[in-house]
């Protein structure tokens, strides 16, 4: 599974945007974030921006996923920029600070999923440990685009002495590249990215991760910190008709992600579920913390893994 | 006296620029023009390497040689020395364009032995092969694709050897690996 979390939307006629997704079906990628950057001022009222973006851009494309995502592009310190609310409406929130001031703030206290700098231009500051230490250590990543360094010899400079830097700052975690491709001609496969990354000072398996489990921790934290009961317990199947075959199997039996909080989880689950019906949950552990592992997802993720199915047989059974 | 140790490099050319009317997952894969062989491509791979990487990039990674390039599947093999397989990879992710159309090189495969960069460009060109043929069979706009690889198919059939009228499996994949060491210039 590969993904690219960063496609800038236009509009669902525009040949070109369609011909990149196609493109990038054909170079291999899997999941496909489409992008909305949101600039300016918001007012309150205006926070509850819509979505542009339809559910099913793509329905001709059906190998790969689309998550809708927002960036808002931050530039003044005072203001309020309301992202809780904007979480309802896209699968990933992410923000791009444009001063040192402002990554500051969007490392400590705002809530996004993603920290995308633009690293195809010059900044007059360096990157800190201590500043990104903070982000990482609450489950916010960073991005790194590359589509400007393909076509421009200026960005690419920037961008070398930048993501360079930016590895170096936050030791080669919680980096996840992305393309921010406005053309096909700018997107790369896969590997020839990850190949790309250890120019950069990653090395193969974390320029792997930054392309696979990284993202896929951003999808599966957002989801969590907008679906889920604070960001702990999700509730994925509440009961309802059954289902044929290998779920009603596990009906009565809760998936736990961790051994250690499994009994005291399973009596949450009880009460928030609030049915007399068993049913089936999953439950996870503090988001940040799990990093690429979580169970919790949609479609696809939402199936337990053999050995969370013979965990989950063992508390049934001491039960 | 250790020996020399090399890395194969196996690369697809695509062609983005594809027309957005027709779009299927075969319509980036196409011949290169004629006018681009081993040597000219060999020049606009050390062109792109200088451009990007100096005389440093030169001197590293300035000995590869083109081993085989086929036009009709924009498919070819480099050979670099392992230090430098990186350099050099980084150099075809860069390049934009090759003879006036805008290009994205995609590395299917770095090897260490010659011999399997061979086994893997046959297996792809065989998936390639059964791609469109299901994509013919199923009809969604296969006659698009038809369209687009008409000319260039025949031509593609005859350089590797393939029975165009066997359909029941079985393809056939032949390719002639140049072995000549140094470079083609």
């Amino acid at each position: 599974m590969f993904y690219d979390l960063n496609i800038p939307w236009t509009s669902k006629d525009d040949p070109e945007l369609s011909r990149t997704i196609v493109f990038l079906a054909e170079l291999g990628y899997n999941v496909i974030a489409l992008n909305q950057t949101i600039a300016g001022k918001i007012t309150s009222k205006a926070a509850n921006i819509a979505n542009v973006i339809p559910e099913a851009p793509f329905p001709d494309q059906p190998g790969l996923r689309f998550l809708r995502r927002a960036t808002v592009i931050l530039d003044d310190p005072s203001q309020n920029y309301g992202l809780a609310s904007l979480s309802n409406n896209f699968d990933i929130v992410a923000v791009r600070p444009t001063d040192e001031k402002l990554l500051l703030q969007a490392c400590t206290n705002l809530e996004c999923d993603l920290i995308s700098l633009d690293l195809s231009i010059r900044y007059p500051f360096h990157f800190k440990y201590k500043v990104l230490g903070q982000a990482i250590s609450r489950g916010i990543r960073f991005e790194i685009t590359y589509a400007a360094s393909i076509n421009d010899s200026n960005a690419r400079r920037n961008l070398l002495s930048n993501a360079a830097a930016l590895i170096r700052a936050t030791k080669g975690k919680g980096v996840i590249v992305s393309s921010e491709a406005r053309a096909a001609a700018q997107c790369r496969a896969p590997f020839d990215v990850i190949n790309l990354a250890t120019l950069w000072g990653l090395n193969q398996e974390k320029g792997n991760a930054a392309i696979v489990n990284g993202p896929r921790a951003v999808m599966l934290q957002a989801k969590m910190k907008r679906q889920s009961f604070r960001g702990v317990i999700d509730v994925v199947d509440g009961g309802g008709a059954p289902r044929p075959k290998r779920d009603a199997q596990q009906q009565s039996t809760a998936t736990i992600s961790q051994k250690s909080l499994g009994k005291r989880k399973a009596a949450v689950e009880g009460k928030v579920a609030g049915a007399e019906e068993p049913a089936k949950e999953l439950t996870k552990a503090d988001a940040p913390s799990m990093n690429g592992k979580l169970p919790g997802g949609d479609n696809s993720e939402n199936r337990p893994t053999k050995k969370q199915k013979q965990k989950g047989k063992k508390v049934a059974d001491r039960g | 006296m250790v020996r020399v140790k090399q890395r194969y490099i196996l690369f697809n050319i695509l062609y983005p620029s594809a027309p957005a009317s027709s779009l299927q997952s075969m319509v980036f894969c196409r011949p290169s023009p004629t006018n681009l062989t081993r040597t000219s491509l060999a020049a606009a791979i050390r062109a792109s390497l200088s451009h990007n990487f100096g005389d440093w990039g030169i001197g590293q990674a300035g000995s590869f040689a083109v081993k085989y390039f086929s036009p009709a599947t924009s498919t070819g093999i480099l050979r670099i020395t392992r230090d430098n397989y990186r350099l050099l990879w980084a150099t075809l992710t860069f390049m934009r364009e090759l003879s006036g159309q805008p290009v994205v090189i995609k590395v299917a495969r770095v090897s260490g032995t010659i011999r399997k960069a061979e086994v893997e460009a046959v297996k792809l060109a065989e998936e390639t092969i059964r791609r469109v043929r299901r994509e013919e069979r199923a009809g969604s706009g296969g006659a698009a694709v038809a369209a687009l690889f008409a000319g260039a198919t025949s031509k593609a059939k005859a350089e590797m050897g393939q029975n165009a009228g066997d359909s029941d499996g079985e393809i056939v994949v032949e390719m002639d690996i140049v072995d000549s060491d140094g470079d083609p210039e």
